[in-house]
């Protein structure tokens, strides 16, 4: 990318960049999307797990993909992984900060009274121990116990579990994304892990 | 990704994935599309980006950088000569000298000294 090996030039084009480099800017192109079309999905998964909101999670996603398009594109395509689960878990992590914020303002002016009204999300969800009609229905409600236990879990577990469990990546590379060292990685899916246990009992899914 | 071949599968790990795995293909329709279309804006950026347009804007800037350093510098020694500059312009533009110095003769015979011998 950085040479222009075709002595062919197309004159007349932005730039005159020459036939070479314009092939290769395609190609890259192509491999960009090739690669946003095979994570988004999971990536806007994450994130609403992470902020229980639809819109909130394409945002975030949607601000992923322009930052690695933007600035990180022309690096080589084995960092793009790595690169957007950095760019993907740091916008997520300054939008809860960003929530937490606007939660402590919001309890200070509504004050304790509605303390009591808090349910356990888990309670929400059907029984399990009762027969299910199929294994589709069967696979929905323990996709809901999880989904539900997940985001009960603290940022950093949910993280750690998402990013290790789910998309295999190594504890390094989970540290790089989540901003920390590789022993907070190790203790953060330990405790992630001891607590989904619990919650969702020995029999699940 | 690396795999994790070093350790034992967890159960609830192999669960936990295969159930994720599933639910990323139980997304709706428009959720889909939304994300198609953030891809394709996303992916726009990127072939619009033309790496000599940053070196462009570098130059221009750095350019114009220059420009302003050199005019203010020399606005600070025009200022300081200024009252020379006039000088000399006036006397270029006077039409009394430009008479003067056409008149060598007369240079001449005040160099001679006849002027005041006789």
């Amino acid at each position: 990318m950085s040479g222009c090996h075709s002595p062919i030039a197309v004159q007349g084009q932005p730039g005159h960049l020459c036939l070479g480099e314009r092939v290769g800017s395609l190609d890259r192109t192509q491999a960009l999307d090739r690669f946003l079309a095979g994570i988004e999905r999971r990536a806007f998964r994450m994130a609403h797990i992470a902020t229980g909101n639809e819109d909130e999670a394409l945002d975030l996603v949607q601000d992923a993909m322009l930052k690695l398009a933007q600035k990180y594109a022309r690096r080589p395509e084995e960092e793009w992984g790595a690169l957007f689960h950095c760019i993907l878990q740091s916008r997520i992590r300054d939008w809860y900060r960003r929530e937490r914020v606007r939660n402590r303002l919001r309890e200070f002016f509504r004050g304790a009274q509605d303390d009591e009204e808090g349910e356990d999300p888990l309670e929400q969800i059907p029984d399990s121990t009762t027969p299910a009609p199929d294994g589709e229905v069967q696979c929905k409600r323990a996709c809901a116990e999880l989904e539900v236990a997940l985001r009960a879990l603290p940022l950093r577990q949910q993280q750690a579990f998402l990013l290790r469990i789910w998309e295999e990546m190594d504890v390094a590379q989970t540290a790089h994304a989540m901003g920390c060292s590789q022993g907070s990685v190790k203790t953060h899916l330990f405790r992630a892990l001891q607590v989904l246990r619990q919650r969702l009992g020995e029999h699940w899914p | 990704m690396n795999k994790r071949s070093d350790e034992q599968p967890d159960p609830l790990a192999t669960a936990a994935k295969r159930l994720l795995d599933h639910s990323v293909q139980e997304l709706d329709r428009k959720t889909v599309l939304a994300l198609q279309r953030a891809r394709v804006n996303a992916v726009s950026r990127f072939s619009a980006r033309r790496p000599w347009l940053q070196w462009a804007g570098g130059v221009a800037l750095a350019s114009m950088a220059a420009l302003a350093v050199t005019m203010w510098l020399w606005q600070a020694n025009s200022a300081n000569h200024s009252h020379l500059l006039l000088e000399d312009l006036e006397l270029m533009q006077s039409p009394e000298n430009l008479e003067l110095s056409e008149d060598l003769d007369f240079y001449d015979w005040l160099a001679d000294g006849t002027a005041t011998t006789g």
